[in-house]
């Protein structure tokens, strides 16, 4: 009853008219906050590893076979004279059936490494278009569950980014179904930095890239940092240095180039998926962590110098600049499909002459590999096969090994690259070696 | 002989539903008036436009003039409006967080009128005595209300409202929850505020019997109408409207 | 009707109550004897004690015998977890308090079912989004706008004392979680203030109080809901998981300033459990960070129901 209150009229709403404008309304509230997500995920370079296509390197292109590689196997060790168990001529040219398994359909899970998912997932449906009776399933689980996967036998083919550890081949071999260990595509790792002053590329070494992450080197004008880039405008500022929060190959070859390539200023014992990080101890503020590569790719994105470490692919979706890194031979290399199947025509000469053999030196070789055009932060990602399949699936196997060593190897995912002819040979020999049983 | 309430052809509304039809009522100062009916006649909705308790009903309308002491409340700040007055309601209600003690002085604590330790003592110590409570409570004033029996309970809340120290006491069936001894003593409670400090006492009451033990006038109202008042005794011995008569034979 | 039936009556759905009830226990426990379970090797391997009060982590392939000293300390991410959850109920407090009441006392009636669902709205959201946001978008405003001018000006205080160098950090953590432990908190206050009796609310008008005394005496009336939403907005900010690990840096590292990075303990259990066969011990440490987060949560939702539990009008 104020005049002001007095005047109020109130209405006595249906009650149906006030429920549908609720619903209304709060659709249009849900719409809306759905069309805000979807925009900014779009918007979002890491948010989907397909939004933008990626220069794939040429697959008809004949990769750039060294000259140090003039035959397939070359003895990894003086002491141990390489025996092929089963010495095939050609396997390539084996005929390429039409029918697989009498036309039934079989289904063959794989399991593993997450870096390995969009490529298998190509190869799948690829092989599929040709093979319609035949379904190929792959599980993004991680390389270390991949590795246990296929050691329970609970899958037909194994993913890891690193090969078999030691122990787990020990297990692997004493089992009567065997191990066939085989490279099949090439990662590589990049560094990435958010300098926008600096024009040009930033030029790093193995050395200044470990005592950043050792948080040592606490600026990016340290001297020496810029004796590596004369003329660049390097700021004064405190690097941030961001890597991965969750365990991860990358994470493992990283750690890897840092203990080959840093003379001592990164140890053994800091190498792996998840190692501790000594900037911990130092400068925790210096430091960040963000899941998965494109977690740490939206760190670097939105944090002013800061430095990280993410899969090729991840780097060129985001958009981030890439250092050059110094090579064995000394060289500052871009990360190129052509650098990287380089280091892997580069590191060929290290393979076992068995691929239930251990693979770790010839893996570890990779990484920092010699050669004057490889880029050295570069590694194998492998499948796991048995040496015994069921009927159906052992020749669904053979055909599906031959496949990826030959056509598959055109018909990359965008940004991961195919490897090199020699490796493509190496691996075409296993082929005999699977039974049925 | 000066009025405490007056109202002039007082309309209210509310969803388009009229409650009050037309009142035309004053109350005159330092009595007790007591307002019967039979339910739904519009009684408690009258008292509530005394202190405008009635804003906080949704959809409300109201129209004609009310005047309390003179002053026209709807022009006024409804705060003042409601200082000018205190109210016991029918369910007792002390609040359940707060001591006895601090359920009495609340009003004068956040008034910010009183400050000093011993004064506020003194404050609730009176009007606990006027609502003859003290010395039931004297020796836990720092107990929790819920302690108390319901009559004790209602008594609390008379002496909350007392110690507003208002001219204007409003009481809606301030009894009706209440055992028979509670609500003489709340009786005689009323009867003496009335005689030693002057306060008008203006109540809603359901029956005929309380009026007649208490108030100097009674006012009766049916559906939304004010049917007859005047003293009590001519009301309670020659009832002229029909309704009134029926009320007290206890037939509405 | 025979006092017989009624009590055989009530005796079936009884009976028929008991299986579901016992099968939720027995699953709440299991889900504790199961993070016990696991934690036990840890305890086993370098004490109990040391787990959850040693700030070092540093995972190993070494076997046990070797280790010289405790690898899997959980100190730090109880720390970040007790810091970030804190800042968030500190935060949210007052903005929950005040939507409430600004629901339940300013809004025209007709407006609070939009209101309403609006808050409701934002409890359902996706956790995710919120993470996505707060590294996108509320790490670098805090950064410009907040971090660097507090480091500035009142840089001698130890929670604002080192330099903000990214948009991560526990503050980040704090105010994203802040903001979606509203809702929740919102919830139970509304709630109970809408449950105040209209007798009450009365008694307060008619002592002549202002709204804003009126407000101030409704809300001392509910004391125990506000505690308890504090109790469950901490109970839910401490177990967050996936927003928490996009936004608060995930470095093992005790730190009391806020621009800092560090880890709580979900996650590091989010960032750690992939690869986690890697290491041997690490599994169990993580459980042993598991046993704590469920003891710690028990413990705060409980202390939260019974308070609410405890208003009685």
């Amino acid at each position: 009853m104020s005049k002001r209150e007095s005047k109020k009229t109130y209405f006595l709403r249906a009650k149906m008219s006030s429920i549908d404008s609720r619903l209304i309304l709060g659709g249009a509230l849900v719409l809306l906050v759905l069309i805000g997500a979807g925009i900014f995920l779009l918007s979002q370079p890491g948010g989907s590893t397909t939004t933008t296509p990626v220069r794939s390197p040429t697959p008809t292109a004949t990769p750039t076979a060294p000259a140090t590689t003039p035959t397939p196997i070359i003895t990894p060790t003086p002491g141990l004279t390489p025996t092929p168990t089963a010495a095939p001529t050609t396997p390539a040219a084996s005929p390429t059936p039409t029918v697989l398994a009498g036309g039934r359909e079989v289904k063959i899970l794989a399991a593993g490494a997450t870096f390995l998912f969009p490529q298998m997932d190509t190869w799948a449906k690829e092989f599929r278009n040709k093979y319609r009776n035949i379904i190929i399933e792959y599980s993004s689980i991680g390389s270390g569950a991949g590795q246990a996967r296929f050691l329970e036998k609970v899958v037909d083919i194994g993913a890891t980014d690193p090969p078999l550890t030691p122990a787990n081949l020990a297990r692997a071999k004493q089992d009567p179904r065997g191990v066939i260990q085989m490279p099949v595509v090439i990662g590589a790792v990049t560094i990435v930095y958010n300098l926008p002053m600096v024009e040009g590329k930033l030029k790093l070494d193995g050395r200044i890239i470990a005592l950043i992450y050792r948080g040592e080197i606490e600026k990016w004008n340290d001297p020496r940092i810029a004796a590596l880039n004369p003329g660049a405008k390097l700021p004064d500022a405190p690097i941030v240095a961001v890597r991965r929060s969750d365990a991860s190959g990358t994470t493992n070859i990283f750690t890897m180039f840092l203990f080959k390539s840093s003379e001592g200023a990164w140890e053994r014992e800091r190498v792996g998926v998840q190692p501790s990080w000594p900037i911990d101890q130092v400068a925790p503020a210096r430091a960040r962590a963000g899941r998965g590569n494109e977690g740490v790719a939206e760190i670097v994105r939105n944090t002013l110098y800061s430095i990280g470490y993410v899969e090729y692919t991840q780097a060129q979706v985001a958009r981030l600049a890439m250092a050059q890194v110094k090579n064995a031979a000394g060289r500052f290399m871009d990360p190129t499909p052509e650098t990287m199947m380089a280091a892997a025509a580069g590191a060929f000469r290290f393979f076992p002459a068995n691929p239930d053999d251990d693979f770790n030196s010839a893996w570890e070789s990779v990484v920092f590999a010699p050669g004057e055009n490889s880029y050295p932060i570069t590694s194998f990602s492998f499948l796991l096969f048995y040496k015994v399949y069921p009927k159906d699936k052992a020749e669904v196997i053979k055909e599906f090994i031959r496949w990826i060593n030959t056509e598959g190897q055109s018909v990359m995912a965008p940004g991961y690259i195919p490897i090199p002819e020699e490796i493509r040979r190496y691996n075409l020999r296993w082929i005999e070696l699977i039974r049925e049983g | 002989m000066s009025y405490a309430i007056e109202m002039e052809n007082l309309r209210v509304s509310i969803f388009e539903k009229e409650i009050l039809k037309g009142i035309n009522l004053k109350v005159p100062e330092g009595t007790i008036t007591a307002l019967m009916g039979p339910s739904g006649s519009g009684k408690t909705t009258l008292l509530r436009v005394v202190n405008r308790l009635i804003d906080l009903i949704e959809g409300v309308k109201v129209s004609g003039t009310v005047k309390v002491f003179g002053k026209s409340i709807m022009d006024m700040d409804v705060y003042d409006v409601r200082r000018m007055s205190s109210m016991v309601f029918q369910m007792p209600n002390p609040f359940p967080h707060m001591s006895i003690y601090d359920n009495v002085v609340i009003g004068a604590r956040i008034n910010g009128v009183i400050k000093s330790k011993k004064e506020m003592d003194e404050l609730a110590k009176w009007a606990l005595e006027k609502a003859m409570l003290w010395d039931e409570v004297k020796g836990r004033l720092k107990d929790p209300p819920w302690r108390l029996s319901g009559g004790q309970q209602q008594r609390l809340c008379l002496a909350r409202a007392l110690a507003l120290k208002p001219r204007l006491l409003l009481l809606d069936e301030p009894t009706a929850n209440i055992d028979p001894v509670n609500t003489l003593k709340i009786e005689e409670a009323l009867r003496n505020i009335r005689k030693e400090e002057g306060i008008t006492i203006f109540m809603v009451t359901h029956m005929p019997q309380q009026a007649i033990r208490l108030a100097d006038y009674t006012v009766m109202m049916y559906d939304g109408k004010v049917v007859e008042g005047g003293p009590t005794e001519e009301i309670a011995i020659n009832p002229k409207h029909e309704v009134t008569k029926r009320f007290l034979r206890g037939e509405v | 009707m025979s006092y017989a039936r009624v009590s055989s009556h009530d005796k079936i759905v009884f009976y028929s109550l008991v299986p579901p009830t016992l099968f939720v226990v027995l699953i709440l426990m299991t889900l504790f004897l199961t993070q016990l379970y696991h934690s036990i090797p840890i305890f086993d391997v370098q004490g109990l004690l040391n787990t959850y009060t040693v700030n070092r982590w540093y995972p190993t392939q070494s076997p046990p015998e070797l280790w010289k000293e405790p690898h899997y300390g959980l100190l730090p991410t109880i720390w970040g977890t007790i810091y970030v959850s804190g800042i968030a109920v500190l935060l949210a407090l007052p903005l929950s308090i005040s939507l409430a009441v600004f629901i339940e006392e300013l809004l025209p009636r007709r407006f609070r079912g939009y209101m309403s669902s609006l808050v409701d709205l934002m409890a359902g959201t996706p956790t995710i989004l919120f993470g996505l946001w707060g590294l996108s978008f509320l790490g670098p405003l805090l950064k410009e706008f907040f971090m660097e001018p507090a480091h500035e000006g009142l840089g001698f205080l130890p929670i604002f004392s080192c330099t903000p160098l990214s948009g991560t950090s526990i503050l980040t953590a704090g105010v994203m979680l802040a903001v979606m432990i509203i809702p929740f908190m919102v919830a139970v206050i509304q709630e109970s203030y809408k449950a105040i009796p209209v007798t009450y609310k009365e008694a307060a008008w008619s002592l002549g109080l202002t709204r804003f005394e009126y407000v101030r005496l409704n809300l001392s009336m509910i004391v125990p809901a506000i505690v308890s939403a504090v109790l469950l907005g901490l109970g839910r900010a401490s177990s967050e998981t996936a927003a928490v690990a996009l936004v608060v840096g995930n470095i093992y590292a005790l730190s009391f300033c806020m621009f800092s990075p560090t880890h709580t303990l979900t996650s590091i259990i989010a960032a750690n459990f992939g690869e986690v066969e890697m290491y041997p011990y690490m599994r169990n440490a993580l459980f042993a960070g598991g046993l704590f987060l469920l003891t710690f949560g028990m413990i705060i939702n409980a202390m939260g129901i019974v308070l609410l539990r405890r208003i009685r009008f």
